[in-house]
């Protein structure tokens, strides 16, 4: 009996292990990065935002959100250019970002109120974007060689990937185990555990539609595990491969915003 | 021996997918059924058209503040005001108009009439202007309008639009430093370069310290007479381009000085020499920072008649600057900045921005920090605000200028150290 188990398992575990090695790691983690950041080569969408914190009281915001891919074949570098809409205070603000994967990406924020374009310093992109749970890197894109990768599970519908950073003092997190969705790829459920191993920030897909032919999270939310806060995010009005110029990721549309390229 | 070879690697295997798994918990708990209700329950914005034709924003506003020492010359409160901002916006096909307009009520100001050139009286008009782009690669905007350029931070060379130092002074939003113009940009796009150019057709001088409501150190303590330019224009021009990362600028100013430089003893009026200032600018990225340098050279004309006296020479002005993240949610920048005549002594200055994020980038703490080692004076601005939620903002802050002499560029001010609080209720 005891050997038969023993075997079995063994089987199951040779069985799981040619189905790991059927797709490796770096064809995973390629997949899900494109399909989380880069699908089509441009895009727009209407994001909302709502952040609740500790205590549960909420905060808004809404903004409209540009994407180009500047390599169009390779998932590297891209264009944001981002336009507020609400809270009041910060309505028609915008912002750019050049995201560059092999140096610090370029940012830029326009204050309409003083006509002034500030540029800023990116040196972190672990840091709370626009006041949300969400880190730019998580709105953005963290760079695939920034971790190594591990292909923890094959499971019938979602392959699991534990990565681990190869500068850990940079990050607040020891490593993540990201659930990829075997069918579009698309993370669905990403959890940041500390050296400890306790769990202190989570990201979980509520919702993915398929949108012009492309599988696409539209309701998400990350969670701050230590204080209790979380912030959800909803795409709406998405639109990808809609054709634009390079030019409006430029000063220009910080100061006159390419409302044609938005709507 | 094989048996205990398969259970090591057994144990191997359940080791690392058991402990991943256990914290990985749920993974099969798909699309979570999380209930959305919080999101429907607190007056979702639903499906409102972002980019409807008309667009109508502002905020109302109660700023009070206490001057902290006495003067005999001013009343006690520094400011203490009502301050409603519309903002309509139209688009239309080609083109876009806007009016923007502060309507205030301030029980400290002296003057009531209103005056939109000095921003007196209760309508402070802050943009009423027409946008559109003739072709594809120009853009015209007339009216009044707000403008900025430049590198600097709170240190200006080669932006010689109007600011509004009585607002900065006396504890009002720091977008008040800026004060609105009458003029035509008229912004080209090439494939080589950008370049702006400003028409102003009517002298528009800063909102500078004559006195009023904020003193300044001088042999009488009488509100300063000034002579504005007459029938006089002002051109501001800029030519830009990026090398990769780098963002270089040329400049070109022809007007008047912006605030007064000169006395005219027959008229015994202030005055404004007539300026032309030539300008470059950097800013790239540096380490993990932000670096800027700007200069400028400053060339008065010479004085129409002998009575005139300048108190200014040509100077060169340059600025050094660089802004880090130094924590999480903590920036720095500094600056040092240096004033060269060469009759004159120098001036030299430097700068200190701390700016702490904290509590979901609700809570907002930043102190500015003006210091000349030279003349031995110092302006520090200290600000905190809260936002209660998307619309209501609470702000404390103060303004205080320090130093002995009472010549110092800003040690003449210091009998106007204030401390100021403000409610506002965006919409």
């Amino acid at each position: 009996m005891k050997l038969f188990t023993t075997s079995t398992l063994l089987a199951s575990c040779l069985m799981s292990t040619m189905s790991v090695s059927a797709i490796t790691v770096d064809e995973v983690i390629n997949k899900a990065n494109h399909a989380a950041y880069y699908q089509a080569n441009s895009g727009r969408a209407q994001v909302d935002m709502m952040i609740t914190d500790k205590a549960g009281r909420k905060n808004k915001r809404r903004f409209t959100i540009l994407r180009k891919d500047i390599d169009q074949k390779s998932d590297a570098d891209q264009k944001f250019y981002i336009l507020f809409h609400k809270p009041a205070d910060v309505k028609n603000t915008t912002f750019m970002v050049w995201k560059h994967l092999s140096k610090a990406d370029d940012r830029w924020l326009y204050l309409p109120a003083l006509d002034l374009v500030k540029r800023i310093a990116a040196s972190d992109n672990r840091t709370s974007f626009v006041g949300s749970h969400f880190y730019y890197e998580d709105v953005s894109g963290r760079g695939l060689k920034a971790d190594k990768h591990q292909l923890l599970k094959d499971e019938k519908q979602r392959y699991v990937v534990k990565s681990t950073p190869k500068k850990p003092e940079s990050v607040e997190f020891a490593y993540y185990v990201t659930q990829i969705d075997k069918n579009s790829f698309l993370p669905l459920k990403t959890q940041y555990f500390d050296s400890k191993g306790k769990e202190i920030r989570a990201f979980e897909a509520l919702k993915v539609e398929k949108i012009d032919g492309y599988n696409m999270v539209t309701h998400s939310v990350m969670k701050d595990k230590i204080s209790g806060g979380n912030t959800q995010m909803k795409y709406r009005k998405i639109q990808f491969n809609n054709s634009l110029p390079e030019q409006v990721f430029t000063e220009r549309s910080l100061r006159k915003t390419p409302t044609k390229y938005l709507k | 021996m094989i048996k205990q070879l398969n259970t090591l690697l057994l144990v191997a295997l359940t080791f690392t997918t058991n402990t991943v798994f256990a914290e990985a918990s749920n993974s099969e708990d798909n699309l979570s059924s999380q209930s959305n209700d919080e999101w429907e329950d607190s007056d979702d914005w639903g499906d409102e058209d972002s980019f409807s034709s008309t667009q109508i924003s502002g905020f109302l506003e109660a700023r009070s503040g206490i001057r902290l020492q006495n003067d005999n010359h001013q009343k006690k409160a520094s400011i203490n005001e009502l301050r409603l901002k519309t903002e309509l916006a139209h688009s239309f096909e080609s083109f876009d108009i806007k009016f923007n307009a502060d309507f205030v009520a301030d029980s400290v100001a002296d003057k009531q009439a209103l005056d939109l050139q000095t921003g007196h009286g209760f309508m402070d008009l802050r943009e009423l202007y027409i946008n559109f782009s003739p072709k594809d690669n120009i853009d015209l905007k007339i009216g009044r309008q707000i403008m900025t350029w430049g590198t600097g931070d709170l240190v200006f060379i080669n932006d010689l639009f109007s600011k509004d130092w009585r607002s900065f002074f006396n504890g009002r939003d720091t977008q008040y430093l800026k004060a609105p113009s009458d003029a035509i940009k008229t912004s080209l796009y090439f494939n080589v370069f950008n370049l702006d150019a400003v028409y102003i057709p009517k002298y528009n001088s800063d909102r500078f310290i004559n006195g009023e409501r904020l003193s300044y150190q001088n042999s009488t303590n009488l509100p300063m007479q000034a002579k504005l330019p007459d029938n006089d224009s002002e051109l501001s021009m800029r030519a830009y381009r990026s090398f990769g990362a780098a963002e270089t600028a040329l400049y070109y100013y022809q007007g008047h000085t912006k605030s007064p430089a000169g006395f005219n003893q027959k008229a015994n009026k202030a005055v404004f020499p007539k300026l032309k200032v030539y300008g470059a600018s950097i800013r790239k990225p540096l380490a993990k920072g932000i670096f800027n340098a700007e200069i400028g050279y400053r060339q008065l004309s010479t004085p129409q008649d002998a009575s005139i006296i300048y108190s200014k020479d040509n100077e060169w002005r340059a600025l050094l600057g660089f802004e880090q993240e130094i924590a999480k949610e903590l920036t720095a920048s500094v600056q040092y900045y240096v004033e060269v005549r060469k009759n004159q002594d120098n001036r030299h200055l430097t700068t200190l921005r701390l700016q702490k994020q904290m509590m979901q980038q609700k809570l907002q703490l930043s102190v500015f920090n003006f210091y000349s080692p030279n003349q031995k004076d110092g302006y520090l601005r200290l600000n905190a605000s809260y936002k209660y939620n998307d619309d209501l903002k609470l702000e404390i802050g103060s303004n205080a200028f320090y130093g002995n002499s009472n010549q110092g560029f800003f040690s003449q001010f210091k009998d106007n150290n204030n401390l100021y609080g403000a409610i506002k209720l965006s919409f």
